[in-house]
């Protein structure tokens, strides 16, 4: 390693530093011992992005935002106070910047569901709708203009010309998935809401991620899998009340992380087909 | 309630002859001392206006004199009854002739300087009012939440300043009967002023039954509600005091919740500032505004000034003191059009703390834009008033209120003004820079983008704060009309420049809010 990479690797420590001590803050408060918090937490961090020198730090800022769009929406389940309002609304915004087309999706689903499984009153939720929009869409406009005048070029958010088949089939499973998913958290409980949406984005982030990986070969398959790997955690410890098996807990991660380990090369599988 | 029948009655004579000896005892400290000595029927006579006498009239005198100027006596420094000083004219000069010879002397930096010192401001008062709303917005609220349950209760003054309003008088009668306060324990007190021969009839009939005692006042200038105010005050018997308009509508157990507020309050507590919103907030546009920004003032913006431990303004009724300490520092400012926010700052300055109270006076939200426009211009002076007061000596406030509470007081009260000063500034540089070529002038690329940053970044923080204002309460149907926000800030700063204007021309001139004039009368009807 050569003093050019110390900044990259100074910057990925940094946000890999941030990101544990998030999942071990939300760990802990999930009845879990220091000991198993670290574990279950260290276990997630085991994935071949962040390894990785030229998507290390993207992976890292995707699983940050994914766990940031996740406790935030946990929280905002839970009780919708103003506060968590700002917090669902800007990890929505974070979401958008670290991955435009992840964000977006986002930011389409999870209000709806939240907005059905919540039982919003109907002169209420266009207020809710604004309140939690607000600052994604602010920062969808931001990031259009920027595009749009050459100031940014966001590496992930390709043309939908240049989506070939593939793709469109992959959006429209995905649509089909959220459907269904808007079905399901329209009649299960609060917290099966705060679920079903963490597994609409998790299923997004796969989609999406998996579809540009097959379009522009930029490895996007190993942010996706850092990003499952914390969404994972959300959905088998999402809150303080749950019951957490652990040794179960740590089975479903052990595996996803060979999962993770294992999907570049069923990628080049798919591909060369 | 005497009536005129006893105008130079024995009683009144009687009650003549006891005040002339009080009176001559101490000629110049009237105030504090009248509620001692007068009882019975030579209050009602003195407050009434009708007791007759040269002695009367005397200490009648000497009371509205006290009202209109013992704080301009005793403390001059906090009086606005001078506008602005000479020391402070000078600085505002200096600020000025320094503008023009940087924008004269370097015409390319020059804009672009000024430019950003205009943007930081507006972002800095934007930012200020974010971080008091995360703070504000914490659950874990500090305020003390319950009723009191001590027998017996202490004596409850309420004042109502009524000014031309005999139309709602019944309603009033109506709001304060609700409130759950023992009567024998509460003082009520409907303030007329002596030539509103409607109202003070009104006020007469409404008292028949024993319940409100009207207190009349004698002409004089400055015609102000803080002037009113200070002479009621003199009569007051209660233990607390509070203020309520007109058109208010307080939450029944609102007294209950201020007495067990100061029962568990530290002494030095002076004040508890109720919530304020309005009962017709979806009315018309210009009432759903405003209830965005009563919600997001009274419902975070103050209780994060109340955590945070900086000077706060308090707003225009419901404001619940220790009469003892609203006595010691002289009422309220007759020639400040926001008394109230003066009051809090001064109160402030002594060491005394102004907190929140968890308890809602409903009020009626103007429904016309004209009248909106100038109740906020009275405001606005009135900030602008209580800003060069309190900067008079700003090295004596740092050391009154602390590092932390001059910074708020200039970002809150100041910045308050100055955004609404700023906004069309920012607005004129960005179209200007935009479709007016006069690259002499320095307008290019990075004034736009400085002043598109500013109004970019500013509009949208104060629009998304207006947003979530309404969450707590839970009228989630009035966020969706903060997006509109960009509109009702150039109306502050219409009224923000009337206001200087104001300042100018009739710095005292108090510009009457009517009321009585919704169409709406109740919560279920607005919602």
């Amino acid at each position: 390693m050569s003093f050019a990479h110390l900044p990259h690797v100074l910057g990925l420590g940094a946000l890999l530093f941030f990101l544990s001590g998030l999942i071990f803050v939300h760990l802990r408060g999930s009845n879990l011992s220091s000991f198993q918090a670290s574990a279950l937490g260290g276990l997630s961090l085991v994935q071949p992005g962040y390894l990785d020198g030229n998507v290390g730090i993207s992976a890292a800022l995707l699983a940050l935002a994914t766990l940031a769009v996740g406790l935030a929406t946990l929280a905002f389940v839970k009780r919708q106070d103003p506060r968590r309002t700002v917090l669902l609304g800007g990890s929505l915004a974070a979401a958008q910047i670290v991955h435009p087309l992840w964000g977006t999706a986002a930011t389409i689903v999870l209000p709806f569901t939240l907005h059905r499984s919540l039982g919003v009153s109907a002169e209420r939720v266009t207020g809710l709708y604004v309140s939690l929009l607000f600052l994604p869409a602010i920062t969808s406009i931001l990031l259009v203009c920027l595009t749009a005048t050459g100031d940014l070029d966001p590496p992930r958010w390709p043309s939908l010309s240049d989506m070939p088949g593939k793709i469109s089939l992959l959006s429209a499973a995905s649509t089909v998935l959220a459907g269904s998913v808007f079905l399901i958290a329209s009649t299960v409980s609060l917290r099966g809401a705060g679920l079903a949406a963490l597994a609409v984005t998790g299923t997004l982030v796969l989609f999406t991620s998996v579809g540009l990986q097959m379009v522009d070969h930029s490895a996007q398959i190993l942010p996706c899998a850092a990003a499952m790997s914390v969404s994972l955690l959300l959905v088998l410890v999402p809150s303080s009340k749950s019951t957490v098996h652990f040794r179960t807990a740590i089975a479903v991660v052990t595996a996803n992380a060979a999962f993770s380990w294992a999907l570049p090369f069923l990628t080049r599988l798919g591909q060369s087909e | 309630m005497i009536g005129e029948d006893h105008r130079g009655s024995p009683e009144a004579t009687l009650a003549g002859s006891l005040l002339t000896v009080r009176a001559r005892a101490c000629p110049h400290s009237v105030s504090g001392l009248l509620h001692h000595i007068l009882t019975g029927a030579a209050r009602s006579l003195l407050l009434s206006g009708v007791a007759s006498g040269p002695v009367a009239n005397q200490l009648r005198a000497h009371a509205v004199e006290d009202a209109t100027y013992a704080l301009l006596r005793q403390q001059p420094e906090f009086s606005a009854a001078r506008v602005i000083t000479g020391r402070q004219i000078q600085i505002l000069v200096l600020l000025f002739m320094a503008v023009l010879a940087i924008l004269w002397f370097s015409p390319h930096i020059g804009p672009l300087l000024v430019t950003g010192v205009v943007a930081a401001g507006y972002l800095a008062n934007a930012v200020f009012r974010a971080w008091l709303f995360w703070v504000g917005a914490d659950q874990t609220t500090t305020e003390i939440v319950g009723t009191s349950s001590v027998k017996p209760l202490p004596v409850y003054t309420v004042l109502v300043p009524l000014y031309r309003e005999a139309n709602v008088l019944p309603r009033l009668a109506y709001s304060l009967r609700q409130l759950s306060y023992p009567l024998d324990r509460l003082d009520v007190k409907l303030i007329v002023e002596e030539d509103d021969c409607e109202t003070v009839a009104a006020a007469n009939s409404a008292a028949k039954d024993g319940f409100f005692e009207v207190v009349v006042v004698p002409p004089g200038e400055p015609r102000t509600k803080p002037r009113a105010c200070n002479y009621a005050l003199q009569f007051a018997r209660g233990d607390f005091l509070v203020i309520f308009d007109a058109e208010d509508r307080p939450e029944a157990d609102q007294l209950l919740k201020a007495v067990h507020a100061f029962e568990h309050s530290t002494p030095d507590v002076a004040c508890l500032q109720a919530r304020l919103n309005f009962f017709n907030a979806r009315e018309c546009w210009i009432s759903r505004m405003f209830a965005l920004d009563y919600a997001l003032w009274f419902d975070f913006l103050l209780p994060g000034l109340d955590r945070l431990g900086i000077p706060m303004p308090l707003g225009g009724t419901s404001n619940h003191f220790r009469v003892e300490t609203l006595r010691a520092i002289h009422g309220w400012d007759p020639f400040n059009v926001t008394e109230d926010a003066d009051l809090g700052i001064r109160l402030s300055r002594v060491g005394k703390r102004v907190r929140t109270l968890d308890s809602t006076t409903y009020e009626e939200a103007t429904n016309a834009t004209g009248n909106w426009l100038r109740q906020r211009t009275r405001w606005l002076k009135g900030y602008m008033q209580t800003w060069l007061v309190h900067m008079r000596d700003p090295g004596q406030l740092l050391r009154n209120a602390g590092p932390a509470g001059f910074l708020g007081f200039q970002l809150f009260v100041g910045g308050t003004v100055l955004s609404a000063l700023l906004n069309p500034i920012l607005w004129l540089i960005f179209f200007l820079s935009l479709f007016v070529d006069v690259p002499y002038l320095g307008f290019l690329g990075g004034t736009h983008l400085l002043s598109g940053c500013g109004l970019l970044f500013g509009n949208v923080l104060f629009a998304y704060l207006a947003m979530l204002g309404p969450h707590r309460r839970g009228w989630l149907d009035l966020s969706p009309y903060a997006l509109t926000v960009p509109i009702y800030w150039l109306l502050i700063s219409a009224a923000g420049y009337r206001a200087v204007w104001q300042l100018v021309r009739n710095p005292w001139h108090w510009e009457k809010t009517p009321h009585g004039v919704t169409r709406m009368h109740d919560m279920e009807e607005s919602a």
